[in-house]
């Protein structure tokens, strides 16, 4: 006989879930995503293995894990569900005219740094429109993000929304050399804000009235950035400001504008965003633009979503329930 | 009101300095100060820890802020957090080290063995640096009183940070070269980054001193 009650039951970063947990967790995602069905977002189901090439040429997430069919072809377990359903929009839908609305509620498997407390297999829940008219998808995205936030049972959520093309933009207006913009960009990836400092010019070099330095890492709510930005900063902030303007009042409420924001994956432009709770240390989910999935399939289609973790959002919930949230 | 900023300081060497920066700031710290034991102080945000734990707890959002020395960010390279300013105390140098006298053993490994050993506490600053000068390395970890390691012949030299250099000639060691120059660093969870943008802000320009 076998010794289940070995000391290693489940493969490292992935776990059990027991019926108290998944009771909550039923409940929760029922409600999230009754919530996009009724919004015309159609669920789908992709296959939980994918061709590595079909990921890889797409830099999403890593993988963390790898296998060999019979045919000796690479392939991934599924890092993130934005790839598979950009496959799908560019196959399946190739000739269909009008906006694609698809939901999703899947376990993705991503590679993790060792000993942060982070799982491999993390539920995702998340919603993709394609195709949509230029005229601002993102309010209908982030409109929806913050009802889906409040069907979770979330009441202290706040979403940072930025601009993948503002960090390059503002940089050029200081007419740095090449090699200094591509280094400052970096100390802005890494969080770096030490080694920005060294990079820029002087403290006396402004940008929108204040410090560079304050301008590439301004993060203000969305009320009191100043109205003026909008005319003198540069395109995409433009265009960031724009769309803040647009958003219902109640979403604007809990947003942040923040010009630090950099893309978590590489095929972000344009609008990006990440969701907090004040109960939780890390991101909750990310969403975004991600056009360039486009290029080849479907030239000059518009593509925006949003993918939460599904754990880390009860886990929240659970926060802000014990009284972790801000005390508002 | 919200409560207040959670920030990790350093037990230690950088203990002290960080809590007059911070009191520089309006907090009150007289009973972090007079309690040596007790870790945590909810009532002013105050939290004691280990000076490499520091960035576990910020990366994990326990504390929304963190001061400790850039030696550790660096060695802790996994961890996700905003270096948020260069609070320029308690500095120190990484240097390579090894028995006095010429030649230097480390040289002399290097040529005869094609390989030298290094015990140090901080493996990654020690492999990047030598690889960085095309020389192979083997690195042996260890987590205290590196400077026995010469001595006893488990490693040719060693990589350690030093502040006046007193434990090295007391252990017949001396510094061959200057790896970087490590000082205090204020550190911010992302999440809280955003959250309390405004807070985080002002406190690290007042402890900045600007």
């Amino acid at each position: 006989m076998k010794d289940l009650s070995s000391s290693r039951p489940t493969p490292s970063g992935t776990r059990d879930v027991l019926p108290d947990e998944m009771t909550e967790l039923r409940q929760m995602t029922r409600a999230m995503l009754d919530l996009v069905l009724a919004d015309g977002y159609g669920e789908v189901r992709t296959p939980t293995l994918e061709y590595e090439r079909t990921t890889a040429s797409t830099l999403g997430p890593k993988p963390a894990y790898r296998l060999i069919d019979e045919h000796g072809d690479g392939l991934v377990l599924r890092s993130d569900m934005t790839v598979p359903i950009a496959r799908i929009a560019s196959s399946r839908f190739a000739d269909a005219e009008g906006p694609l609305r698809f939901s999703y509620l899947a376990p993705t498997w991503r590679r993790v740094k060792a000993h942060r407390a982070e799982a491999t297999e993390v539920l995702q829940f998340g919603v993709e429109l394609v195709g949509a008219a230029e005229q601002d998808p993102a309010v209908e995205i982030l409109s929806l993000l913050g009802r889906v936030l409040e069907a979770a049972g979330l009441k202290d959520w706040r979403i940072s929304v930025g601009h993948a093309g503002i960090s390059k933009e503002l940089l050029d207006l200081l007419s740095l050399d090449e090699e200094t913009t591509t280094a400052c960009l970096g100390a802005l990836q890494a969080g770096n804000l030490v080694r920005l400092r060294e990079l820029l010019p002087s403290q006396s070099v402004e940008l929108l009235g204040v410090s560079a330095q304050e301008a590439l890492t301004l993060r203000q709510p969305a009320a009191s950035v100043p109205e003026s930005y909008a005319a003198d900063g540069t395109p995409a902030i433009s265009s960031l400001l724009d769309l803040i303007g647009n958003l219902p009042s109640d979403v604007q409420a809990r947003t942040i504008v923040d010009f630090s924001l950099r893309p978590e994956m590489d095929y972000y432009g344009g609008i990006v965003f990440e969701v907090y709770d004040p109960a939780i240390g890390r991101a909750l989910g990310s969403g975004g633009r991600y056009d360039s999935l486009f290029d080849i399939s479907r030239p000059g289609t518009v593509a925006i979503g949003f993918g939460l973790d599904v754990e880390r959002v009860h886990e929240a919930v659970a926060g802000e329930e014990r009284g972790e949230g801000l005390t508002t | 009101m919200s409560k207040p900023l959670t920030i990790a300081i350093p037990r230690g060497a950088l203990m002290i300095e960080a809590l007059d920066r911070l009191e520089a700031t309006g907090i009150d710290t007289s009973e972090v100060r007079s309690n040596d034991r007790k870790l945590h102080f909810p009532d002013v945000g105050i939290v004691t820890v280990r000076p490499t734990d520091v960035p576990t707890y910020v990366d994990c959002g326990a504390a929304d802020l963190g001061i400790t020395g850039k030696d550790v960010l660096v060695e802790q390279g996994e961890m996700d957090f905003i270096e948020l300013a260069d609070l320029n105390f308690g500095g120190c140098t990484m240097v390579v080290a090894s028995i006095a006298g010429t030649p230097d053993p480390m040289e002399i490994a290097a040529h005869r063995l094609g390989v030298v050993r290094v015990a140090t506490k901080y493996p990654k600053q020690a492999s990047a640096w030598f690889q960085a000068k095309g020389q192979q390395v083997e690195i042996v970890e260890v987590k205290g009183s590196v400077e026995l390691a010469p001595l006893t012949g488990m490693a040719d030299g060693i990589v350690d940070l030093v502040a006046s250099g007193a434990t090295l000639r007391e252990n017949g060691l001396v510094a061959r070269a200057d790896i970087a120059v490590t000082t205090a660093r204020l550190i911010a969870n992302p999440v809280s980054h955003r959250l309390r943008a405004e807070e985080i802000d002002l406190l690290a320009a007042t402890m900045l001193g600007a």
